[in-house]
């Protein structure tokens, strides 16, 4: 009885733990619904840090790193002659013919969309990568998108012994963490993580409806305006916020080629912003529910205090259903922000700010499935007067 | 001079000084006859730039629009949307419209009031050997139906203050002085 009674509660005790083990080690939701892809190809990085692009050198590491991690790459000469066939001169993005195609010609499951976000190969060195895994054969859906950031001079540790000088160690670091995100996801279907939203980050001015407690959503993100010197500052914003939101269990972002084709193949111009009609357009040929757009006005690195980087842009979301804003905020972003003691916290690459900036909108959008997944309410247009009212303040 | 001519001497004098920071409330108009429980839909048009910061009228107008979402009683049109209706419409001057494009803008993008505004100043004021940020703002709404004002307010806040003089501390940043302003403003428009 005593051996009997001994053994029922060790058994009891290894299925708690086992429970308790599974809810740890962060809250990882499998997403994959399709089959995890086999043969990919790895289309040529695109820069959108609006500075120097790094040698091929790097294309040729993000091989390594997708192979390293499982999947059969297609050879780069190949590759070439499928892009130069296809005349496919924009590699920051995958359309439905190009998808189409690389399945029937290159026997692809998938492509990888690398972007670089920041490089400077001068000491210190920076590198800002996003990688993406695209779907091919049918509409393009994005399967997977992490990015990483890494300067040398981000954890100088106690007397500089942290700094460092070499950008190959730099680029191994951010491509090693990428690497290992894209085995997690292929071998466990875990959805990447969100860069860590803060609270002295967070947008000071949002409007959120009621609405985006109603999802899934399918969420369409517009090229974004750039209103700063640095060439690009939009496409970088408008990834960033496609990554961030693809972290929300209750979003599905369409791919951002795919929205570029729509755009261009029905002649899409948004002076001034988007307006109604180009989102209800791009709305309908994507079947999204809604569609992110907004300003960059400001990107920069070093031009707060103690070279501090900085970021200031908008977002807005209308939502289909309504026609309707969703969501409006401004943010800015400073690394020098609540930094009180011996630089700890300052935040010198704009690439790592924008991620924590982007976090903090899409953490404070809080886009919710709606209980039963009854999908799009069938309440009147323009319902504004139920719509939450919040005013954002920062930290400070 | 007895002490206590020279404390109250001092006593004025800081008075003074710390009057001379450049904050202040302008008047606002309200038509008494206007019914501004009926005006659910607004257009923000772009704000006239007398600045030296370019994008300073912009940057005024974002945070003027998401604030004014933001209270809940008034639905901002998206600017996109705006400067749709502005192109249709054939609004010469987007940022100060005339009467009757005021109407047709109204009838083109269905709103209930249309708003313009000038930026008067934003950015760095110097007083001395002292600078701080300093932002100026005025705004009306005009009534799509009749394009007759029927409110208009100002605000000028930031500026050169006691502490800025004494501790030569820059002020705040002309982002968080810009939504001070702009929440002045909004407050003279819902009160």
């Amino acid at each position: 009885m005593t051996s009997c009674r001994s053994c029922s509660t060790r058994t009891a005790l290894l299925l708690a733990l086992a429970a308790w083990g599974a809810g740890c080690g962060g809250a990882r939701v499998p997403v994959a619904t399709t089959p995890a892809p086999a043969r990919v190809a790895v289309f040529p990085s695109v820069n959108v840090g609006g500075g120097p692009a790094p040698a091929e050198d790097f294309d040729r590491a993000v091989e390594e790193t997708v192979a390293r991690a499982g999947l059969e790459v297609v050879p780069r000469q190949a590759l070439d002659e499928f892009l130069a066939r296809h005349r496919v001169r924009n590699t920051s993005g995958v359309d439905a013919e190009t998808a189409v195609a690389a399945r029937e010609e290159l026997g692809v499951d998938a492509i990888v969309v690398a972007s670089v976000g920041a490089y400077q190969p001068k000491s210190p060195p920076r590198l800002a990568v996003t990688l993406r895994l695209v779907s091919t054969g049918g509409p393009p859906r994005v399967l997977w998108i992490d990015g990483a950031v890494r300067s040398g001079d981000e954890r100088p540790g106690l007397l500089g012994l942290g700094l460092i000088h070499d950008p190959a160690r730099v680029q191994r670091i951010v491509l090693d963490r990428l690497g290992r995100s894209l085995q997690a996801f292929l071998h466990g279907g875990a959805r990447a993580s969100r860069c860590d939203p803060e609270r002295r980050f967070r947008p000071r001015l949002v409007f959120r409806s009621p609405r985006l407690r109603e999802g899934p959503f399918k969420i369409a993100v517009l090229p974004f305006m750039n209103e700063t010197r640095r060439r690009s500052a939009g496409d970088a914003a408008t990834l960033e916020l496609a990554r961030q939101l693809s972290t929300s269990p209750a979003a599905e972002v369409v791919e951002p080629g795919l929205v570029r084709s729509v755009l261009l193949a029905n002649r899409l111009l948004m002076p001034g912003g988007v307006s109604v009609d180009v989102a209800s357009t791009v709305l309908d040929k994507l079947d999204a529910d809604l569609v992110v757009a907004g300003v960059v006005r400001r990107y920069e690195d070093g031009g707060g205090a103690f070279g501090a980087a900085r970021v200031e842009f908008t977002v807005q979301v209308l939502d289909r259903a309504h026609e309707v804003v969703a969501w409006s905020s401004v943010s800015e972003g400073d690394g020098a922000d609540g930094v009180w003691w011996f630089d700890l916290g300052l935040v010198r690459n704009s690439a790592d700010l924008l991620c924590r900036v982007a976090a903090s909108v899409v953490d404070r959008m809080d886009l919710q499935v709606a209980r039963g997944s009854g999908g799009a309410d069938e309440a009147s247009p323009r319902s504004r007067t139920r719509s939450s009212v919040r005013r954002g303040y920062g930290s400070r | 001079m007895t002490t206590r001519t020279l404390i109250s001497t001092c006593l004025a004098m800081t008075l003074l000084l710390a009057a001379s920071a450049c904050r202040s409330s302008g008047r606002a108009y309200h038509d008494a006859n206007m019914d501004f429980g009926s005006i659910r839909t607004v257009a923000v048009m772009p704000f006239s730039n007398l600045t030296r910061e370019a994008a300073a009228a912009d940057r005024v107008r974002d945070v003027f629009s998401s604030a004014l979402l933001a209270t809940g009683g008034i639905y901002v049109l998206p600017p996109g949307e705006v400067a749709r209706g502005i192109a249709r419409a054939g609004v010469a001057l987007p940022t100060s419209p005339s009467v009757e494009e005021v109407v047709k803008l109204g009838s083109v993008l269905k709103a209930d009031a249309v708003i313009v505004g000038v930026v008067k100043e934003y950015g760095e004021v110097r007083s001395g050997t002292t600078a701080s940020n300093v932002v100026s703002i005025s705004a009306q709404m005009l009534e799509a139906s009749t394009g007759k004002v029927v409110w208009s307010g100002q605000s000028t806040k930031g500026g050169v203050s006691l502490g800025d003089r004494l501790l030569g501390s820059g002020g705040e940043p002309v982002n968080r002085i810009t939504e001070e302003a702009v929440d002045d403003l909004l407050s003279q428009l819902f009160h």
